[in-house]
């Protein structure tokens, strides 16, 4: 109140001041009355007008106006010293001084409010200049809100208040204390509007009443919350409007410290993905070898020349094998280490499934060699967008299994069918089938579907094949057949595969 | 060929290099060894080979340089050993030249088979390539453009025909799908791999005797494919 009441104290003091000016040039002009013509005199008292509106403004440049006037009228114009008016035409002059002294008064008052407000703007052009400044130089959120708090306060000398917003919800993510209540449901009507949302009803301290949203382009980085402070109770259009455009560098500032926040995030998966996949890549080397050299030796041996005693031949031959066990179980380590790094990475391109069966079947070559095998795949099956070398894997691994878990001689079907939007791939054996207890869990890594048993394995196969299929967006199930053996199902989408043109000759 | 064929190992594991070595001794080629890309390319400046064997991952330089450079003035054939699980080394080096791979660990008779397919066909090359062929069932006679299976004509499309000609021609050679693709359908269909597959698919149905399990036209999964007499 006390600020309010200063100025219109000052406005009584002004209009004070004009009375006793007017009067003074009154009386310093009484002497060349008789002297001077009349117009003459109107001229002074019409500059002196003027000069009052410009020192003083409008409102005592208007009552020097009328001072003037009635000073003229009782001092000047015969008869003086009376308010009465001999010649009419004189009526004419007043009002013209009248106008004149009024009119004029205005426009200078105009014209000096003018120029105090381009001052104002240009002290708050350079202060939002400086402030965009400090705030291209902020490396955290915390320092941009602690530089808004500090600036507002400053210009405006209102409470601001930051909440920084994560994709258009507002959560309790602040940074620091507000030092006033903050309506939450506000804050969250001025993101999803996108407008500044103002309520006077809140228009006293301690709690916040202006929600400015923060946006830069389209998108939202939070909300300004404005609130009065002790010494200024009113939150005008004006210090708002300033606050909006403070409120855009802000929104700037926060989006380049988001950008920031997501290139770092970046770069950090990148370096880490680049450092697993090359210790794996090491590992599978040192780790592959020794198991060539091992391969590669024992084969020597067995292909010896001269040939070495049957019993050195049958030794070497299961070092040879047990190495590519080993070998395979490495691959499928790496393999399922590859995956389980998080984001598997597919080489998708449109394959015929024959092929990824056909290159199974070669792969698994001996392992396959004592169950009959037969293979059912439609001639005119549709071509799916897979990755061919991870599904390599799937099959060669269902079939690894169905040769693994069933006794020689016991026969396995692949048979791939279609449907109207899955291209279904199924693996059956006639072996001792899946502990029903472990069904559901026989995708798990290290479970394996039989009881201890001495067939080696890790239980590492099925988990991969489940990986590489849901990457694919399909899905894997496994099923106990009658009287015995398992079947393994396979479903993956169909998609559009793109058109080959048909030739005819 | 008369004299013994020279081959060139480049490989930096010595036990691996012992072995492979002793095998190819065994099938008497005169060995050449070198642990790295610049002890090769020394080698090979001052010594011809018939056969180059490299590992993909040698200490030094990139094995696919090696074979980016010795592609740059000679036809020898090159064999790639791949200790790496990423597919696309393989075809890199098969892209930039290579002639056939074999992914570590492998068996020497599976060695042995791979050297003598490269060393075969190279020779044959020098020779005038043969217009007549046969494979399992099928009789090929390419200057006619007439196929028979079982004695029965079988129709083949033009594409089809050309597709079958680029495998033949590299009989035992894995082809990327790229080098395929720009051999039979032109440059700018070597990114269409859909178009391989509808074909190979043809051809399989056509020539082989069980298409779903196909003994000639052999699928290289992640690389291309191979032609098998």
């Amino acid at each position: 109140m006390s600020k309010h009441d200063s100025t219109r104290l000052t406005q009584w003091h002004k209009s004070l001041l004009t009375l006793m000016l007017t009067s003074a040039l009154a009386f310093l002009l009484m002497p060349l009355a008789e002297r001077w013509e009349l117009a003459n005199i109107v001229m002074l008292f019409l500059l002196f007008v003027l000069m009052v509106a410009i020192k003083l403004g409008q409102v005592s440049g208007v009552v020097a106006a009328i001072c003037s006037v009635f000073l003229f009228d009782f001092l000047f114009v015969p008869p003086r010293f009376s308010l009465e008016v001999a010649n009419p035409e004189h009526l004419v002059t007043f009002a013209v001084m009248l106008i004149t002294a009024m009119v004029s008064a205005q426009m200078a008052a105009r014209l000096k409010k003018n120029a105090e407000d381009a001052q104002v703007r240009e002290a708050r052009t350079h202060a939002l200049y400086e402030v965009a400044r400090a705030l291209a130089g902020t490396q955290a959120v915390a320092d941009a809100t602690q530089i808004t708090e500090d600036f507002l306060l400053a210009q405006v000398g209102l409470k601001a208040y930051v909440i920084v917003t994560d994709e258009h919800v507002v959560k309790a993510q602040m940074v620091g204390a507000a030092q006033f209540h903050v309506e939450t449901h506000l804050a969250s009507l001025a993101v999803s509007s996108k407008k500044t949302v103002s309520s006077s009803a809140l228009n006293t301290t301690g709690w916040g009443c202006v929600y400015i949203p923060l946006l830069s382009g389209e998108h939202g980085y939070g909300i300004l919350v404005l609130a009065a402070h002790e010494d200024t109770t009113e939150i005008t259009a004006e210090r708002v409007a300033f606050c909006e455009a403070y409120a855009s560098l802000l929104a700037i500032t926060l989006e380049r410290l988001h950008f920031v926040d997501v290139a770092y995030a970046h770069e950090l998966s990148v370096t880490s993905e680049r450092l697993r996949s090359s210790i794996l890549s090491a590992l599978s080397h040192d780790l592959r070898t020794p198991l060539t050299v091992l391969v590669g030796l024992a084969d020597s041996l067995a292909t010896h020349e001269p040939p070495l005693p049957a019993a050195a031949v049958a030794t070497s031959v299961t070092i040879q094998d047990q190495a590519r066990r080993l070998s395979s179980l490495v691959s499928n380590l790496l393999e399922m280490a590859r995956l389980n790094a998080g984001n598997v990475q597919l080489r998708l391109d449109w394959h015929d499934i024959t092929d990824v069966v056909s290159a199974s079947i070669e792969h698994l070559g001996e392992a396959l060699k004592i169950h009959p095998l037969s293979v059912h795949i439609p001639a005119d099956v549709a071509l799916v967008q897979i990755d061919a070398t991870l599904m390599e894997r799937v099959v060669t691994n269902l079939l690894e299994n169905a040769a693994k878990y069933s006794p020689a001689g016991a026969p396995i079907v692949l048979q791939v069918s279609e449907t109207q939007t899955e291209l279904q791939l199924v693996v059956r054996d006639e072996g001792c089938g899946i502990d029903p207890q472990k069904l559901d869990t026989i995708f798990d890594m290290f479970e394996r579907g039989t009881k201890e048993s001495t067939i080696q394995g890790f239980g590492l196969g099925l988990s991969i094949c489940q990986v590489i299929v849901q990457a694919h967006g399909g899905s894997i199930s496994a099923t106990n057949r009658l009287p015995c053996g398992a079947e393994l199902l396979v479903s993956l989408p169909k998609g559009t595969p793109p058109s080959v043109p048909e030739e005819f000759v | 060929m008369s004299t013994k064929p020279r081959v060139l190992l480049v490989e930096d594991e010595p036990e691996i290099r012992r072995f492979v070595k002793n095998a190819l001794e065994a099938m008497h080629c005169v060995v050449t060894e070198a642990d790295s890309v610049m002890s090769a390319t020394h080698v090979l400046s001052v010594s011809a080979a018939d056969l180059m064997v490299v590992d993909l991952g040698l200490p030094d330089v990139d094995g696919q340089t090696l074979i980016e450079r010795v592609r740059s003035w000679s036809d020898m054939p090159v064999l790639v050993l791949s200790a790496r699980a990423m597919e696309q080394d393989k075809v890199d080096a098969l892209n930039l030249g290579a002639d056939d791979y074999l992914t570590k660990p492998f068996g020497i008779a599976e060695f042995k088979a791979r050297v003598q397919a490269l060393l075969r066909r190279h020779q044959r090359q020098e020779d005038l390539p043969g217009s007549l062929l046969s494979f399992g069932n099928v009789r090929v006679d390419f200057t006619k453009r007439e196929i028979f299976k079982d004695d029965v004509p079988v129709h083949l499309t033009v594409t089809e025909f050309k597709l079958l000609a680029a495998l033949v021609k590299s009989s035992g050679k894995v082809m990327t799908q790229k080098t395929l693709l720009q051999e039979v359908w032109g440059p700018a269909f070597k990114d269409s791999s859909h178009y391989l597959r509808i074909y190979i698919s043809h051809l399989r149905q056509k020539l082989e005797v069980d298409p779903s399990r196909p003994k000639h036209f052999v699928t290289e999964i992640g690389v291309g494919y191979r032609f098998k007499a």
